[in-house]
């Protein structure tokens, strides 16, 4: 393991503890809520973006609460795995260079591009 | 569209359309081949190639210089030829280049014998780059939709690259891809101030 893997593995592993902290003793939508960001896209036109409710969803998910959770953003709950999931893939890519070959497949990612889109026009179209 | 296969710091890369060999940043110590030549060619002597050479590295001039270069060539035993070649090769490689899509059918016996070599690294694929998808997908969703969906982008070119068993522009695209990511979680945070300050005017 070499030192700069080490800084970075710390590193995340820091902002992710602080991040957690942050979200499970702040609601995003209680008092404290112009502390958090807010985004650029429902400020300037009016229309939600892939990601909106992301804050209280994850809120809501640290504290147990997952029928809240998936209310204000399914995309993130269904996400999550995804994402930890390539995480770890990357890390351990070179153990087995095929399954990551397999998973990494393009018609999978364009697949995730297309999900993601279609569910920001969906969620506007249907107000969700 | 003509396709080239790059030699390059004992890797050998394609097949390449001129595009990617310009990415390669190859300097005049590759070699380069495509359908047609007999042999492998030094990348200075196809001259539409030569003009994307960027790095200027001493000829080999001799013998002892040249036995250390050709161990990287795929066809050792042609290798002696290879000091040889230049001279003969440099009108015919001009032609060929123009007649690669009428001939065709020259491609077939030569081509299975590249790809078994890109299958073989693909196998010992153990260099492969990191796609940082995920990073990509948190991107998209959290940060910056347009900046998002171009890093996953990257991460297709990446795997595309690791797919052809051709790690060296894998782990480009695959550094691309961590920029634009640094880049975009930079810009959410940089925004951020102006983006209170509107919502606070609005």
């Amino acid at each position: 393991m070499t030192r700069k893997r080490i800084i970075y593995i710390i590193g995340i592993t820091i902002i992710v503890a602080a991040m957690v902290v942050i979200y499970y003793s702040y609601d995003p939508a209680g008092e404290a809520s112009s502390f958090f960001p807010r985004c650029p896209m429902l400020q300037l036109t009016g229309y939600r973006c892939p990601g909106c409710g992301s804050q209280r969803a994850i809120h809501s998910l640290l504290t147990g609460d997952v029928s809240a959770a998936w209310h204000y953003n399914p995309l993130v709950i269904v996400v999550i795995p995804i994402i930890i999931f390539y995480f770890v893939a990357d890390r351990l890519r070179t153990r087995s260079p095929r399954f990551y070959l397999a998973i990494g497949h393009p018609a999978i990612f364009i697949t995730y591009i297309v999900a993601i889109v279609a569910w920001w026009i969906l969620r506007n179209v249907y107000d969700v | 569209m003509p396709q080239y296969w790059i030699n390059f710091e004992g890797r050998q890369h394609g097949p390449l359309s001129l595009d990617e060999v310009k990415e390669l940043k190859p300097d005049s110590s590759a070699y380069a081949w495509f359908t047609g030549l007999d042999n492998w060619v030094r990348i200075t002597q196809v001259p539409e190639l030569s003009e994307l050479v960027v790095g200027e590295v001493e000829e080999p001039q001799s013998a002892g210089e040249l036995t250390m270069a050709i161990p990287e060539l795929p066809t050792d035993d042609q290798a002696p030829e290879i000091p040889q070649a230049p001279p003969a090769l440099r009108p015919t490689a001009i032609e060929p280049i123009d007649r690669v899509n009428p001939a065709l059918p020259q491609e077939a016996p030569e081509l299975p014998k590249l790809k078994k070599r890109s299958d073989a690294t693909e196998v010992d694929a153990s260099a492969t780059a990191p796609s940082n998808l995920g990073w990509a997908i948190a991107a998209t969703i959290l940060c910056c939709l347009p900046l998002g969906v171009v890093a996953i982008f990257f991460a297709i070119k990446t795997m595309r690259y690791n797919r052809n068993g051709d790690t060296a522009l894998a782990l480009k695209w695959s550094d691309r891809t961590a920029w634009l990511i640094i880049a975009s979680i930079i810009f959410g945070i940089i925004s951020q101030p102006f983006r209170s300050l509107i919502t606070l005017l609005m």
